[in-house]
Formats: structure tokens, sequence, C-alpha cells
């Protein structure tokens, strides 16, 4: 089980190389034709960096697919594995991959890249990850992905301003990371519950007469955030 | 033993189940029949653990251990399967599942289905026998069968067919069987269990069965018996008749006629559908 999850894994995370190429030839566009100066290094970070998104939304978006594409649920769920073994299984060479990645772009780039970008690269696989189980399209699943780290992105602004109202002072590399956290605590955990109740009783029933519990939890949750959100800028803009 | 209680299904708000309970003692080979959406599959994938039931408890022998579906073998009519896998990746993934060692490759070598093919260029027939030998080895305990087995040809249904007879005469497996070709399971069966609109409308042996279950040529109908179905000729009817016992011989007039299980079963589907 875990090897054929390796190699779906390592499937993906080829397919999301792309990104790697798309800067090679934006570099060697550089030298042939534009030379608007682009910096050698701040390309491959930027490589990385695109590489690292793509991939962390791609693996998490396509956690069932094999299962979907296959129609293999129904052999899935006869083998005598826990829901939690599955999810482990599946859920290890993913998360693996993506910090062998992140590591090798940290050699590369530098310590600053995972800095800034680390938790955002977590939180978009989360987010893939959480609606995958309702979301077949790939397409759609990243719409999703979208909005939740627009929310995510409005979260931590909001946390950044509470957390220095409550006195908390962050320094260097925690000031970013604070309110990164707390604003992926909070839109992901609700997800995480919802995602967990709904796959722990998942069977081969058609997948819409299993999402009641799912979306009773994020659509409100949803709502909430985002009331949140424009409550906090426009007592923002009214100076508070 | 499977003991099915208080079982209630549903898929969204049409019902299958209500308050549903079934016993099959270890060791019996059971078939169950009804007509097409009266619940059989899915009672398969219930005792299967693919379905979850809404309410109810369906419980195995201890001796499956924590989890029966270890010793469960499922052959579903949806021949699930990872498709996109080679054959003998398909095997080798069993195999880390289960703990098996190796494979009784016994149906495969009879066909022409290669280690390198991609279970998604199988055809149905070779699909199956790929599932066939997949579900046997693990040696279950308890073996569900859909109908899916009319898809392989006559020489490979029978092999399969001999070796559930040589398991069964190993060890007391319980097997449930879902329409499976009647002629080609009569022998094996023991118990047979008609549903109707969720519930057990006919529950008896074989032996039972055939005893109780006769057709009867004659130009009227024999008004002291319950009529399951008939088939209407120019010069007189054969009727299907439930429960008909040995005294009722002197009384009838009209031929009475034994009937093989395919003929019993026929005779009350066709009375479902009239």
């Amino acid at each position: 089980m875990l090897k054929k999850e390796i190699r779906d894994a390592l499937k993906r995370f080829v397919e999301s190389l792309v990104g790697l190429f798309i800067i090679f030839f934006v570099y060697i566009g550089e030298i042939l034709f534009t030379r608007i100066g682009l910096d050698y290094k701040s390309l491959v970070r930027t490589g990385f960096v695109i590489t690292l998104v793509i991939y962390a939304i791609y693996a998490g978006a396509t956690v069932f697919q094999s299962e979907r594409k296959d129609r293999a649920f129904e052999y899935l769920f006869s083998f005598p594995l826990t829901r939690r073994k599955i999810m482990t299984v599946k859920l290890a060479p993913r998360l693996g991959l993506i910090l062998a990645l992140a590591g090798a772009a940290t050699i590369i780039a530098g310590r600053g890249l995972l800095e800034k970008n680390g938790i955002i690269v977590l939180m978009l696989f989360f987010s893939a990850l959480f609606l995958s189980i309702g979301v077949f399209s790939i397409v759609i699943n990243l719409c999703g992905v979208s909005i939740m780290y627009l929310i995510f992105f409005e979260g931590q602004l909001v946390f950044a301003f509470l957390l220095s109202k409550l006195g908390a002072n962050f320094k260097g590399y925690f000031a970013t990371l604070a309110p990164q956290v707390a604003s992926a605590i909070v839109l992901l955990v609700p997800f995480a519950i919802a995602f967990w109740l709904t796959f722990r009783r998942m069977d081969v029933r058609p997948i819409k007469l299993q999402m009641k519990t799912y979306y009773l939890i994020i659509l409100p949750t949803l709502m909430v955030l985002t009331a949140l959100i424009v409550v906090f800028h426009k007592r923002l803009a009214s100076g508070l | 033993m499977i003991d099915i209680a208080n079982l209630s299904f549903s898929y969204g708000k049409n019902r299958v189940f209500k308050d549903f309970n079934l016993s099959l003692p270890d060791g019996q080979v059971c078939l169950i029949t009804g007509i097409n959406g009266v619940g059989k599959s899915t009672l398969l994938r219930l005792m299967a653990g693919v379905l979850r039931p809404d309410k109810g408890t369906i419980q195995f022998d201890a001796r499956l251990g924590p989890d029966p579906r270890r010793k469960i073998g499922f052959i579903s009519d949806a021949l699930s399967l990872y498709e996109s896998l080679t054959v003998s990746e398909a095997i080798a993934l069993h195999k880390s599942v289960y703990g098996l060692e190796a494979i009784d490759d016994t149906l495969i070598r009879h066909t022409k289905i290669g280690a390198g093919q991609k279970v998604r260029e199988l055809s149905i027939g070779q699909r199956t026998i790929l599932h066939l030998e997949l579900v046997l080895s693990l040696a279950p305990e308890v073996l569900l069968v859909d109908e899916i087995i009319h898809s392989i040809d006559a020489y490979l249904r029978r092999v399969f067919l001999e070796q559930i007879v040589q398991l069964l005469a190993k060890r007391r497996m319980t097997v449930v069987m879902v329409n499976v070709n009647f002629h080609d399971i009569e022998h094996l069966i023991e118990r047979v269990i008609l549903l109707k609109s969720g519930e057990i409308a006919v529950d008896e042996t074989i032996e039972d069965l055939k005893a109780k279950v006769k057709k009867v040529s004659a130009r009227i109908a024999p008004d002291s018996l319950y009529i399951l179905s008939q088939i209407d000729y120019e010069d007189h009817s054969d009727f299907f008749v439930y429960p008909f016992h040995e005294g009722l011989h002197e009384t009838l007039q009209g031929e009475v006629c034994d009937l093989n299980l395919a003929e019993i079963v026929s005779a009350f589907i066709g009375g479902e559908y009239a």
C-alpha cells in the first residue's frame, strides 16, 4: 500500500516539476532575447517556490485521485485497514516529498525561502487535501484553495494586529510565523474536523449522500471567518 | 457465524433495509436472490464492510479477529481494483495489504492474463478471474460472491467452483452467493433466501424448497394452493405453487412436477413481476 502511495506521490511530483521547466525557459529567454538583467539565483528561488506551491496543492488535491479514476474505493474500503492507517499511508509520502523539496530549496535558495513560505506551503497542501474529499475536479479544488488562501492571508493580517494589540511582540522570524500559524489553525482546524468526520464514516455510497456533516461544518466556518474579516477591515478603516 | 441484527440502511431517501435480521451459521452455503434492486448486492456490501449500516449491527464469529475484513473474501459486481496498476503490481499490493507470501494462480494460469498488462486493459472475464484469485488467496472464512461470475466462461466458472468445493472440504467456510448461475451452484447450495422489499420473503433449506415448490400442469388453477406464477398454454397452464405438501397429490387434478433451483427462483421472481 505504502509503495503504491509513494509511486503516486512521485508521479504527481514529476508532473509538478513543470514550475522548474518554466523558470529554465524564462532564463534561456533572458539570455537569448530579453536581457533585462534577471538574476539567476532569484529565478531559481522563484522556480522552487512555484514548484513547491504547485506540488503542495496538486498532492493535496489528488490524494484520492487513483481511487476516483480507478473506481477503487470499494477495493480500498474492503482492506483490513483503519481509516487512520489509510490516511497515514497516503499522507506520509506526500508530506515527505514536500519536506524534501523544501529542504532542497533551502539549500539552493537560502533559509529565507522557507521562513517566508513554509507555513503557506503546508496551508495550501492541507487546504487542497481537506477540499479533495468533496471536490472531484482539480480546477474547482484550485478555486477553493484560492478562496482559502485569501481568508488565510487576511487572517494573518488580523492576527498580526491582534497580537500586537495584546502586547505579544514577536521578533524576526516569529513576527511572520506567529500570525501565519494562528491564521492557518483557525482556518484549517474546522476543515480538518469536517474532513475527518466525513472520511471516518465514508463508504461506497455516492459521495453527495455523505457530505452533510462536511457542509454543515465548513459552510458556517467560511461565513463566520469572512464576516469577521469584513468587520475587522471596517473597524480598522473607521480607526477601531 | 454472521449475525445481522436490526439492520437499517438507505441510499439517501431510498430506504433499502429497515430492522432487517439474518443469521448465517458457520460453514453454510447460502443463496440470496430476489428481483433487481431489492438489496441483494447492498446486503453483500454491508457484510463486506464497504457500506456502513445506518442502524443495527453485523457481527462475525470471534475467530475472524478484530477486523473481520481480513478473512472476508468479497467478489463484487463492481470488480473494484486499481485499474491503473499492472496485474503484477495489483497482486503485489494485495499481498502487502494482507501480508501474503504468495498467491495461488491456478485460475490466472488458465487465461492469457499477462503480468505486465494494466488491469484496465483486461476484459471483464479476465478481471473477474484476477479478482477471484486475489480473494481466494486470502483463505477466506467468509466468501461473498455477487452475480459477476456470470462473466467468466463455463470452463473457468467450473474451475472456480471446484476451488470453492475444495475450500469447503478443508474447512467450514460460510459462502453467500447472489444470483450466481443456478445450474452451476445447485449442488453447493444449502439454504435459499428470497428478498422482497428489503425483507426476507422466503428462507428455506434447498431440500425443503424443492419439496414445497412444484409445478402443477392443469386446465384450471388449483384453488387450495398459493400460486406464485403461471405460464398459460392453449390447452393447459403451468401453475407454480408454494407451499406444496405430499398430501395434496390426491386432491389435485393435473400433473405435479419437481423443479430445479433455477425454475424455483424463476417462479418466485415471476410472481414478483406479475
